[in-house]
C-alpha cells in the first residue's frame, strides 16, 4: 500500500473483471471525474522551435482517480506533450498548472506532485537499486528509510535491490523507474510509453499496478501510447493527437456502456438458415454476413435473447463474441486514415 | 539552502561509486611514489631534500588538473548519454541548485586528490628522503640562484598551481555542458595544457596577448622566476581569471537552465 491520503474509491481492482459490478461502478466513476477539480491543467499549450510550431494548442484536464491516454501515431508530439508538462521543455504559450500551480513560474511547488517515468527506464547502471532510490529520496522532502523499503516491497524488487542497476533486466528496470516515480507519493503521474519493449506479462503487470494506484489511491495516470488495444484496457479517457494537435478526447470506458448497441460477432452453422433467422427477428441489426458467421449490432441487454433463440432454432453456434470495433472504427476516422499500429503482443487475462 | 548538502551527495555517490574515480586517484598515487624513487635512486648525485621533492611534485597538478577535468567533463554530459537528466531534472529543486551540487562535488573531487598528492608526497617523500623540521628554513636552488624558502612556499606552490586546476575543470564543464560531450572537453582541455603556454610564448609581443587566459594560468612566476609577459602584475592576472571563470560559469548556466531536454 503506498499511503497517499484522501482520495478512496469503494471499489477494488478486482470489480474490472466483473460485469455487473463493473457497470455500477463505472457509473460511479463517472460522476467524480466531472465533479471534482482536476489535479492537472493543460492550457493551450503551445511549443514553438523555431519557426515550426510542434505542438497547437493543446488543453485537457486530469482528475484524480483517472487514467488518461495521450494516444497517436509515432512523431505526433505525445512526448514533446509529456516533457513540456514537466518542465523539461520550455513552453512557447500556454500553461500547465498542477494543483493550481504553473509548472513555468512556480516549478517546484508543481512538480512536487509529480511521478514521472520517460520512455525506456534509463536509471543510473552503476548505482544499486537501492542507491538509485536514495538518489532521488535526497532530491524531495520527506521520503523516509520507511517510504524507501514501502516502494521497494510495493515493486517486489526486495531481493535484488542491493545489486547494481546493469544486472537488472528490462522490466526490473522498469518497476524501479515506477517505484522511483511514486517515492514521494505523488497526486500525479506521468508515464511516458510505459510499456514499451515489455513481455505481454510485464505489460499486464504495469496495467495492474496502475489500476491499483488510481482506484485505491485516487491519483491521476497520465500514459501515452501508440499502441490502440493497450490504451483501451488501461484508460478511462483517451485523448488522440496528431501532428501536435489533441484532435478528440474519447472516454473509453463511457464508450462501453453508454452505447446501447453493441457489436457482436456469431460463428454459426448453418449460416444461411441463421442469416433468415436474424433478418425476420433483428431486420435493422446485420451489419455484415461473413463466410461463417454474422456481425450483428445489437442491444447488450438483447444478447441472452438472441443467442437462445438461435440455440432454440436448432442452429450449431461456435461463438459468440462482443467485438467493440466501433471504438477503433473512431480511432481510424480522427486520425484521418492514418492507422495505428496493431503490433500490440497478444495479451490474455 | 538546506537542500545542497543532499544534492552533493548524490553528485559524490555518483563520482565515487565509479571506479574511474579510484583508477585515476590510483593513478596519481603510483605517480608520486614514481617520481619519489626516481628522485631517490637515479639522482644519487644530487641530494635532494623532501621540500623539494615536494615542490616537484606540485608539477604533478597537472595531473590532478587532468583527471579532475574528466569527472568535471562527465557530471553533466553523463546524466545526457546515461539518459538520466529527465529523471534528474523533474524533482523540486531548481535546475541552478542542480549545477552548483555538480561544479561543488567536481571541486570536492579536485580536492580530494589535491590533498591526497600533497599528503603522500609529504609521507613518501619523507620515508624516502628523510623528513625535515616543518618551520625550518630552506634554500632552493632556481636557475642557478639560491632562493630561500620555507614551508610556507611549498604551500603556496601547491595552491598557485592549483588555479589552473580550478580554471581547466570550470571550462571543461562549459564544454560539456554546452557540448553535452565529454570527449570534446576533455580534448580541449588536454590541447590547452599543451599549447596554451606556448602561444602565449611566441606570441608575448603582440599586444593584447595579455587579455588571455593562457597568460595566466601560472602564477607562479610571481614567487620565483619572472612572468612571461613584461609588465604583468598579479591583481592583473586575478582580475583576467576572475573575468574567465564568471564567464566560464554564466555560459554553463544559462545554457544549463535554459536548454530543453531532448534525449
Amino acid at each position: 500500500m503506498i499511503g497517499v491520503s484522501g482520495f478512496k474509491f469503494n471499489t477494488c481492482f478486482g470489480c474490472r473483471q466483473d460485469e455487473r459490478r463493473g457497470q455500477y461502478r463505472h457509473m460511479e466513476t463517472a460522476k467524480p471525474f466531472q465533479q471534482t477539480k482536476p489535479i492537472v491543467q493543460v492550457d493551450r499549450l503551445t511549443k514553438k522551435i523555431g519557426s515550426t510550431t510542434i505542438i497547437h494548442d493543446l488543453s485537457f484536464d486530469l482528475y484524480p482517480g483517472e487514467v488518461f491516454g495521450l494516444l497517436g501515431p509515432n512523431g505526433a508530439g505525445k512526448t514533446t506533450t509529456i516533457r513540456l508538462m514537466l518542465g523539461l521543455m520550455s513552453i512557447t504559450k500556454g500553461d500547465v498548472r498542477v494543483h493550481g500551480y504553473s509548472i513555468q513560474t512556480e516549478f517546484e511547488q508543481a512538480i512536487a506532485h509529480v511521478g514521472a517515468m520517460l520512455e525506456s527506464p534509463e536509471m543510473y547502471p552503476y548505482l544499486t537499486g537501492y542507491e538509485n532510490l536514495v538518489h532521488y529520496a535526497r532530491m524531495v522532502s520527506g521520503v523516509t528509510t520507511e517510504r524507501i523499503q514501502e516502494v521497494i516491497e510495493w515493486s517486489g524488487l526486495h531481493d535484488r535491490i542491493d545489486e547494481k542497476v546493469h544486472t537488472y533486466s528490462l522490466g526490473m528496470r522498469q518497476r524501479l523507474a515506477l517505484a522511483q516515480a511514486l517515492l514521494h507519493a505523488p497526486s500525479v503521474l506521468i508515464l511516458d510509453e510505459p510499456t514499451n519493449g515489455l513481455d505481454p506479462a510485464g505489460i499486464r503487470d504495469v496495467r495492474h499496478r496502475l489500476m491499483r494506484l488510481t482506484r485505491e489511491e485516487g491519483m491521476a495516470v497520465l500514459i501515452s501510447s501508440h499502441l490502440l488495444p493497450e490504451m483501451e484496457q488501461m484508460c478511462d479517457r483517451v485523448g488522440m493527437i496528431q501532428k501536435g494537435r489533441l484532435v478528440d478526447i474519447q472516454s473509453i470506458r463511457g464508450f462501453a456502456h453508454k452505447s446501447k448497441h453493441v457489436r457482436v460477432s456469431l460463428t454459426v452453422h448453418p449460416l444461411h438458415k441463421a442469416t433468415s433467422w436474424v433478418q425476420e427477428r433483428y431486420p435493422q441489426n446485420i451489419e455484415q454476413v461473413r463466410k461463417d458467421g454474422l456481425e450483428i449490432s445489437i442491444l447488450r441487454e438483447h444478447i441472452p435473447r438472441l443467442v437462445s433463440g438461435l440455440v432454440q432454432a436448432g442452429l450449431q453456434i461456435y461463438e459468440v463474441r462482443v467485438t467493440s470495433k466501433t471504438l477503433e472504427d473512431r480511432f481510424l476516422e480522427v486520425l484521418g486514415g492514418h492507422p495505428l499500429e496493431k503490433d500490440h503482443p497478444p495479451d490474455h487475462e | 539552502m538546506k537542500k545542497i548538502i543532499p544534492l552533493i551527495m548524490n553528485e559524490n555517490m555518483k563520482i565515487y561509486r565509479r571506479p574511474q574515480a579510484w583508477v585515476m586517484f590510483t593513478l596519481l598515487m603510483l605517480s608520486v611514489a614514481g617520481t619519489g624513487l626516481f628522485a631517490k635512486y637515479a639522482f644519487v648525485l644530487e641530494p635532494r631534500s623532501l621540500w623539494e621533492f615536494m615542490i616537484s611534485n606540485a608539477g604533478l597538478i597537472h595531473v590532478v588538473t587532468l583527471f579532475s577535468t574528466v569527472i568535471a567533463s562527465g557530471i553533466v554530459s553523463a546524466e545526457y548519454t546515461h539518459g538520466t537528466i529527465k529523471l534528474l531534472l523533474i524533482r523540486p529543486v531548481h535546475r541552478s541548485k542542480i549545477l552548483f551540487a555538480k561544479y561543488g562535488a567536481t571541486l570536492l573531487y579536485a580536492s580530494f586528490l589535491l590533498v591526497s598528492l600533497f599528503a603522500f608526497s609529504f609521507l613518501f617523500g619523507g620515508l624516502l628522503l628523510g623528513f625535515q623540521p616543518l618551520f625550518a628554513p630552506f634554500s632552493l636552488e632556481i636557475m642557478g640562484e639560491h632562493v630561500e624558502m620555507h614551508f610556507g612556499h611549498v604551500i603556496g606552490f601547491y595552491l598557485l598551481n592549483s588555479v589552473e586546476l580550478v580554471m581547466m575543470v570550470t571550462f571543461a564543464l562549459m564544454i560539456s555542458t554546452v557540448f553535452r560531450s565529454q570527449s570534446l572537453a576533455v580534448g580541449l582541455v588536454i590541447l590547452f595544457m599543451f599549447v596554451g603556454e606556448q602561444i602565449v610564448y611566441f606570441l608575448s609581443q603582440v599586444k593584447g596577448i595579455k587579455y588571455l587566459l593562457f597568460a595566466h594560468l601560472d602564477l607562479t612566476p610571481f614567487i620565483i622566476g619572472r612572468p612571461l609577459i613584461e609588465g604583468l602584475t598579479l591583481p592583473f592576472s586575478i582580475v583576467v581569471l576572475f573575468v574567465y571563470w564568471s564567464l566560464f560559469l554564466m555560459i554553463t548556466w544559462i545554457v544549463f537552465i535554459k536548454r530543453d531536454i531532448t534525449v
